[in-house]
């Protein structure tokens, strides 16, 4: 499988003020890359950076092979080959759809500029549509128009910049996996930027997680959660919990709630303090066992309820059970049997 | 997108030199005075135009102060009999090129004209027998100006005084104030920067005024500087003058930028609140509404009527070839000084659009600084930069060849239009930036990722979605150009007439009846952008916050 997008220790920052810091990540062609962080972490200038936009201060980018953006070398935006899904769609407001979508496609005659247009009319559930003007379309369908848009001259790269954030919560999901298939149809590659959990693990095949204008972990999905690579990742995923302890000679952790081998204790001294993070599923409260915590806070929550709870040695840790328990009463909080955890140092 | 165009900037710079060159002569000429007709001017009668030019600044800064506040007031802050008329009808004065009212009320209020007539002839009095005011004179300079220029303050005073929130009235209620101390203690105060803002251009047009104090025999700057150059035949001490002036615009540019820097309050508060009308009594709203009907009144509805009548009395029937002459040659010179502002404003805002240089953008903002300046004092800096420009032109062509020397620049349309153009560019760039601001850059983004050039966005994209914005650009200055007296009155060609100079011509020459027919034609073409300018208020403003 070739490389479509690869980016080499990217670094921006506009004036003083540090935005994109050391930043790699590559995708492969045909699949959708993600980039999971909250607003204002710099993955929209990220964005910029690979549309052509913003200069990179160092590091380069690298498109298909061919280096667009480096060492004294900038290929403008015309040149780049790349289609970008806007936040706000910016779809031309005095351009039917079919005009829309015809746009981009100066390169072709007439004829197979109709027929590609009609293509992706099929393709995006826009026939019958063709005639109306952006004003006249549905929330949904103007997304829908906007990606035929960026799709139509076959980019080498399609970017989308938080494409669902104006479009009502209840028709997210849907549109994620409408708009995911329509990309794999057309055999895109795409990168891909949210700031909702679902949305990321509804569509990439590989996901990162940026903070502060640093891409902490940038694997496969399944990996954010199994195999978090920074405590920062986490935090945000809101999975698990951290809990701190001492490193054994075994090159186990050793925590209140029992002994955790680590994947990398070879990262640790003996008796070094650690800490390592377990996933709120194994968590549960065990009756007639001496309490080692209390319950803070107590949210209902769909079915379940979530817990809070203060262990007495410390650590706060969420875990879902069944049942309300009064807030103030002491349990006891016990885990599962795991294995592959990742130890971190404490920060 | 932004991305440097550098031969599109060489353009501008090179603009910006022509542009300036006529400002650049003006000082070349306070810095190398002619001794002796300096030494003349400031003997004899340059004290008297730099005094009376003062004295009418501050009498109708006054004036339109008084007027248009205490409107503005009314009409934000009370319902009245009529209110939702004098709303707009107020701004209708705006359209009056204070000349021409000046020559209505000189037709009706003169000895010869129907009040005087009638009062002498239902009291059996004959000329000399009575008191009567003569309206050409400073006190009716003063009158003409103001009745004309208030609606600037009125509407920035209006928007200001809607856009407080009443939020304040209840807390100023809430903390004890009194009723009537509102006004003085915190929406005056509030409103100040805009009130400001309002008489500044108010002071501009006054000291740009050349046909009103003229006719009323008023020796202000702007006359001095026609006296001077026509009369005395010295261009250089016209330019002296008009440099006085020009320095007088700039001080009150100046007060007027650091004092509404000093004072911006955020008054919006929630624009999207309804006004909420206060109780007046009903006697009160009788006087509210009197109040406004007499302002509208003087202001155009009996400039209007009158104007009427007197062409009745003309002897239009002997003149129509000429007068059907004389509009097309406005028309076309109007529209093509237009056309040229239009394509010099667009060019400008094209580059502002794709440029990030902090140098470039304060060099199109200074080239807007034009409206502020008096025509006559562009039509001096024109006049001498231009023959600057034929000299050489000459000086060049003679090493080339034995062919008499031609005015290239000062003989044609050239002086006039390139005054035009410094006068009214502010006009033109104002709608076409507002319509540029409203297109999004993702839209040239999204355009320049599919390949295609900044020109090409230009062509596909910015220029469907401003195209109204590029009509009503081409409109307002139009229409300005109809109006405009002083500049074309010096720079037109030999034997060229517009409206504006028929009527100021017929007026000269004691034919008042006849200036009434190319003035109700300018009046008639300025009420359109009045209009227009109050439809978009109102949007903005009243009713619809989110247009």
């Amino acid at each position: 499988m070739t490389t479509t997008l690869k980016l080499n220790s990217l670094n921006f920052a506009f004036g003083q003020q540090s935005v994109l810091n050391n930043i790699s990540l590559s995708v492969k062609t045909g699949q959708i890359g993600c980039l999971l962080g909250p607003s204002g972490c710099g993955k929209s200038t990220l964005l910029r950076l690979i549309a052509g936009f913003e200069q990179p201060q160092s590091g380069e980018i690298h498109i298909v092979n061919q280096m667009v953006a480096g060492t004294n070398l900038t290929i403008p935006p015309q040149n780049r080959e790349v289609g970008m899904l806007f936040q706000d769609l910016a779809l031309f407001p005095h351009l039917t759809v079919s005009q829309n979508i015809a746009f981009g496609l100066h390169q072709l005659n007439k004829t197979e500029q109709k027929h590609r247009v009609n293509e992706l009319l099929s393709l995006c559930r826009l026939e019958g549509f063709q005639a109306r003007y952006p004003h006249q379309l549905s929330g949904g369908q103007s997304q829908r128009v906007a990606l035929a848009r960026a799709m139509a001259p076959k980019p080498k790269l399609i970017l989308l910049d938080e494409p669902f954030s104006s479009v009502e919560t209840g028709l997210q999901n849907d549109l994620v996996h409408e708009v995911k298939s329509m990309l794999q149809a057309d055999q895109s590659t795409a990168l891909w930027v949210t700031h909702s959990l679902e949305e990321a693990f509804g569509i990439a095949d590989q996901m990162g997680v940026m903070l502060d204008g640093k891409l902490l972990q940038w694997s496969l999905p399944n990996e954010l959660y199994d195999k978090p690579a920074h405590p920062d990742v986490i935090h945000f995923l809101k999975n698990a919990n951290l809990v701190s302890g001492t490193i054994n000679s075994l090159g186990e952790i050793e925590t209140h709630l029992g002994n955790f081998k680590l994947n990398n204790d070879a990262n640790f001294k003996v008796n070094e303090q650690a800490q390592v993070g377990l996933n709120k599923r194994i968590f549960h409260i065990s009756k007639n066992k001496k309490p080692n915590a209390s319950v803070t806070k107590v949210v209902y929550q769909g079915g379940q309820y979530i817990l809070s709870l203060k262990l007495f040695e410390g650590d706060i840790i969420e875990c879902y059970v069944p049942n309300s328990i009064h807030i103030g009463s002491n349990v006891c909080v016990d885990v599962d049997e795991v294995t592959e955890l990742t130890g971190f140092p404490i920060s | 997108m932004k991305k440097p165009n550098i031969s599109a900037n060489q353009l501008l710079w090179l603009l910006a030199l022509f542009f300036g060159l006529p400002f650049i002569a003006l000082l070349v000429q306070l810095f190398t005075p002619e001794a002796a007709i300096w030494q003349h001017l400031s003997d004899t009668v340059l004290p008297t135009y730099l005094k009376q030019s003062i004295l009418l600044l501050a009498a109708v800064t006054l004036g339109t102060l008084f007027i248009g506040v205490s409107t503005a007031w009314l009409i934000a802050t009370y319902q009245f009999p009529g209110h939702r008329y004098f709303q707009w009808l107020l701004i209708l004065p705006m359209a009056m090129p204070s000349y021409i009212v000046a020559y209505a009320y000189t037709w009706w209020l003169d000895v010869s004209g129907p009040v005087q007539s009638m009062l002498r002839e239902l009291n059996g009095w004959s000329f000399g027998d009575y008191y009567f005011p003569n309206i050409r004179s400073f006190g009716g300079a003063v009158l003409v100006l103001s009745l004309v220029l208030y609606p600037y303050v009125y509407l920035l005073a209006r928007a200001s005084f809607q856009q407080q929130s009443r939020r304040l009235f209840e807390a100023h209620q809430l903390s004890g104030g009194k009723h009537n101390t509102f006004f003085y203690r915190i929406a005056l105060p509030l409103a100040r920067p805009a009130i400001f803002g309002g008489v500044a251009l108010v002071m501009m047009e006054t000291l740009a005024d050349y046909g009103t104090v003229q006719y009323f025999g008023v020796n202000t700057l702007t006359t001095g500087i026609l006296k001077t150059w026509f009369g005395l035949s010295s261009l250089g001490g016209a330019a002296q003058i008009a440099s006085i002036l020009l320095v007088m615009v700039i001080l009150i540019m100046t007060t007027e930028k650091i004092f509404r820097g000093q004072s911006q309050f955020d008054v919006a508060g929630n624009t999207a609140n309804k006004p909420l009308y206060q109780p007046l009594s009903t006697s009160k709203k009788w006087l509210a509404s009197l109040w406004c009907l007499m302002i509208v009144t003087s202001g155009f509805i009996l400039p209007v009527l009158l104007l009427a009548l007197m062409s009745f009395k003309s002897t239009i029937n002997d003149w129509w070839d000429e007068f059907f002459l004389v509009t097309v040659d406005t028309l076309w010179v109007a529209a093509l000084a237009a056309a040229v502002t239009l394509c010099i404003a667009l060019f400008l805002m094209f580059i502002k659009r794709h440029n990030d240089k902090h140098s470039i953008d304060r060099l199109i903002k200074t080239l807007s600084l034009g409206y502020a300046i008096p025509g006559l004092v562009i039509a001096v800096g024109v006049t001498i930069a231009f023959g600057w420009l034929d000299q050489s032109y000459n000086w060049v062509k003679l090493k080339y060849s034995d062919a008499p020397a031609t005015l290239l620049f000062s003989g044609g349309f050239m002086a006039l239009i390139t005054a035009y153009v410094i006068r009214f560019l502010a006009v033109a760039m104002q709608p076409i930036d507002a319509a540029y601001q409203g297109i999004k850059t993702n839209l040239d983004e999204a355009s320049i990722l599919t390949g295609h050039k900044n020109s090409k966005t230009f062509y596909l994209i910015h220029l469907p979605l401003i195209k109204s914005s590029l009509w009503t650009a081409m409109l307002l200055v139009f229409v300005d150009l109809l109006k405009e007296l002083p500049a074309t009155l010096v720079l037109r060609p030999f034997n060229f007439n517009t409206l504006a100079v028929k009527a100021y011509e017929l007026a000269s020459d004691e034919r008042l009846a006849d200036a009434a027919i190319p003035a109700l034609s300018i009046v008639a073409a300025g009420l359109i952008p009045v209009l227009l300018l109050n439809q978009r208020i109102n949007k903005t403003h009243d009713n619809n916050p989110k247009t």
